[in-house]
């Protein structure tokens, strides 16, 4: 048992110079010479896109990695990496590939908007206001998941994602239920739309 | 809940949102998420969007930020992992078993962990037939705080906290919820899994060698330097367990087993970690991970060929293939790949190949590339790090990662300002994704097409990376310039020992343009801190360089 034998042990130092900092001279040259064309989106990496989501509203622990557990069998149909890395991800984006990323985001959301306690105990929902005060959780969710500003939250994509939560009431009457497709539209590949 | 208008209004909510691109009111925004994604995994906070969308020295200093932040190790070793396509099959733990003791084959102390009915979390013993045994009442058993997760308590029965130790690293653990396990960091949850823990850890090794190069600022070469190896809690708690494990599979020498017992168990990152010069070993490549997951030597070549130097062996196959090819490095339709690949591959001729990894230890083979020597991998280090397409080829992989896109035909002085000046930071990784990250051209608020086809062609072999040599004004003569100076190298490199001899102005004719090579990074004399800018070494290699230039 490592603490129990009570060994003083230490790293040796490591017996390189450090490498240097920035030069200013070196890099305005660097800068001055122009790409060619713009950066390209940037697709998120499917291995790591729904445990970096979950993370921003939930703790590390067992409920966490249940959660992971359950999308990890979409994980290679979305480009991912196997363990062995042997396995090749697919690569290209069809049909299949979209109804994945919709299951996937759809899990996702639901253990974010109506966790229950048999899956997700411990959970609560992450909306902030009563289900009937739309807007204001539509912009919650729009924040946390597209990581933009309120002032830059588009008007026109807010008036829509209140229409789907709008069309979905339960019973005639607004529920934490209504909020899974508007939260699902914005989880499926929302940085690659907008990185 | 009616799928049908359920999938058209996401749909039609995604074109929508799609648009947001067009209007983006604040350009810099954009680039900020994008670094805050690449550099350290997770969106911009508020008011990170809002400070470093400011102004240019705003947007610097928040990539600044980020480069030194905690998110960037992550960022990187997730990097390193796609780079290096590192990975294990399960079963390859099996290999490391010990079963040399007693004959047996089954050493590996296995427990298995599961929350009873009284909420109490439990681990028994798994016996042979796979079925959990207990040997004590409830009543006996002890708790115990496991070492990967602080704060849990487990029960476990006397003899099991004898035999693994009051915080069960000595022993195997398994969760039967292995989907939980698997996903279950360490550190955060009740659950652990040992084979899958190892297993990942080992074949992430060479992905963690070069974060941690990385991340701690040291000459990116340093990825190949002979004695060098970085290790994690659960690869210290894993070569801690002799007596289930055959250490002498994963190289782990006296050094290493001593260093590692100042790791902690739950120490989730990599430590650099130096067992002194040794010319078996080159880092990332004679890590177990890369070893075992390119099997066979020329795989390991093929992948490094790929991998760290950013080339590709293409050939026009012949149109009927000889029932014998006979040599390949010389039969016509095979050459073209083999006459490369095949002496690039006999610098891995002492490391065994599969599951023989380590069994044909010692037994080196002449081996060359790019036109120099060698019989190790340490002299295989030596070369590649030397060679400029090294240089080129990691400019390669970190602007791919940034802009999401390869360098265009015509990005070819691009690359080469890049190149310059990561070398002229003397490998600095972080100043390389700084200088990437902070470009005009990455600032901006518009997107291309990530299909290139205008590819820049792959690096050249084979150019010393030296962007500013001094002009070679004084005729340099052996006897007088080169030959006091030798002594540096002549300890190790002389006739009889296994290094080539550098005693004779002949031997430096043919050996000297590998030696300057390898002083001007620092790889050479061993133990050297880094590229000589004074002193004897860089005398000495300034000596020859311009020796060899005057006598051609």
């Amino acid at each position: 048992m490592l603490s129990e034998e009570n060994e003083k042990s230490s790293l040796n130092e490591i017996p390189f110079s450090k490498a240097g900092s920035e030069d200013a001279v070196g890099l305005a040259k660097v800068h001055g010479i122009a790409f060619q064309s713009a950066p390209a989106p940037v697709r998120p990496d499917p291995d790591l896109y729904a445990r970096r989501l979950l993370k921003q509203f939930r703790p590390d622990g067992n409920t966490l990695a249940r959660q992971l557990g359950l999308v990890e069998q979409y994980r290679l149909m979305l480009g991912g990496a196997s363990d062995d890395f042997r396995t090749v991800p697919q690569e290209s984006y069809d049909a299949t590939s979209l109804l994945t990323l919709q299951k996937v985001a759809r899990l996702v959301c639901e253990s974010l908007v109506i966790p229950n306690s048999w899956q997700h105990p411990g959970w609560q929902t992450v909306l902030p206001e009563a289900p009937a005060n739309v807007e204001a959780n539509v912009r919650f969710l729009m924040k946390k998941m597209l990581g933009l500003p309120q002032g830059s939250l588009s008007s026109d994509a807010i008036a829509e994602l209140v229409a789907i939560v709008k069309e979905f009431p339960e019973n005639s009457a607004l529920t934490l239920t209504s909020y899974v497709p508007a939260c699902t539209a914005m989880a499926m590949d929302a940085e690659a739309l907008l990185l | 809940m009616n799928m049908n208008l359920l999938w058209q209004r996401i749909l039609l909510a995604l074109a929508c949102l799609a648009t947001v691109n067009s209007g983006f009111a604040a350009p810099d925004a954009r680039s900020v998420r994008r670094a805050a994604q690449l550099l350290a995994g997770r969106m911009p906070t508020d008011n990170e969007l809002a400070t470093a969308t400011v102004s240019d020295s705003d947007y610097k200093s928040y990539v600044r930020a980020l480069i030194s932040g905690s998110g960037f190790y992550d960022a990187m070793l997730r990097y390193h992992e796609r780079t290096f396509g590192v990975g294990l099959p399960s079963e390859y733990l099996d290999e490391l078993e010990r079963d040399d003791i007693d004959g047996k084959a089954q050493k590996v102390a296995t427990l298995t962990c599961k929350r009873l009915a009284d909420n109490r979390l439990s681990c028994a013993w798994k016996s042979a037939d796979k079925k959990t045994t207990t040997s004590c009442k409830a009543a006996q058993q002890q708790p115990v705080a496991p070492f990967w997760k602080a704060g849990l308590v487990l029960w476990v029965c006397p003899s099991v906290s004898t035999a693994c130790g009051a915080d069960l690293s000595k022993c195997s653990v398994e969760f039967p919820n292995s989907n939980e396990a698997r996903n279950s960091e360490l550190g955060i949850a009740d659950v652990f899994d040992s084979k899958r823990s190892i297993l990942k850890s080992l074949s992430r090794q060479a992905a963690g060698i070069a974060t941690a190069v990385a991340v701690e600022n040291y000459p990116y070469t340093k990825i190949l330097a002979p004695g060098l190896t970085a290790v994690d809690g659960i690869l210290a708690v894993f070569m801690q367990q002799n007596f289930q494990f055959d250490l002498a599979k994963v190289h782990a020498n006296e050094s290493l087993l001593s260093q590692i017992k100042a790791i902690p168990a739950d120490q989730s990152r990599f430590s650099l970690v130096y067992t002194g010069n040794a010319y078996e070993t080159a880092g990332v490549l004679s890590s177990f991970g890369w070893l075992r997951r390119y099997e066979k030597n020329r795989t390991r070549a093929n992948q490094l060929y790929e991998r760290l130097m950013c080339r590709k062996f293409t050939s026009e196959l012949p149109r009927v293939f000889p029932q014998d090819p006979g040599n390949l490095r010389t039969t016509p339709g095979c050459s073209g790949c083999h006459s490369t690949l095949d002496p690039l591959a006999d610098f891995f001729a002492a490391w065994g190949e599969g599951g023989a990894l380590y069994s044909a230890a010692g037994a080196g083979k002449q081996a060359s590339f790019a036109g120099k020597s060698g019989t190790s991998l340490a002299d295989l280090a030596n070369i590649l790090s030397a060679d400029e397409a090294f240089a080129a080829c990691t400019v390669n992989h970190a602007f791919e990662w940034l802009m999401g896109r390869k360098f265009r035909q015509a990005e070819s002085s691009l690359r080469q300002a890049f190149t310059d000046y990561f070398v002229g930071t003397n490998y600095s990784f972080k100043e390389l994704m700084y200088s990437i990250a902070t470009h005009p051209s990455f600032v901006v608020n518009s997107r291309s097409d990530a299909n290139i086809t205008d590819p820049l062609e792959q690096p050249a072999l084979g150019k010393v990376p030296e962007p500013s040599l001094p002009a070679c004004n004084t005729t340099i003569d052996f006897n007088t310039h080169i030959a006091p100076l030798i002594s540096q190298c002549t300890s190790c490199h002389k006739s009889g020992a296994p290094r080539q001899a550098l005693e004779t102005s002949a031997q430096w004719k043919t050996w000297g343009s590998s030696a300057v090579s390898m002083m001007s990074i620092g790889q050479m004399p061993p133990g050297r801190q880094g590229a000589p800018t004074s002193g004897t070494i860089y005398d000495l290699k300034e000596a020859v360089r311009c020796w060899l230039l005057q006598n051609p």
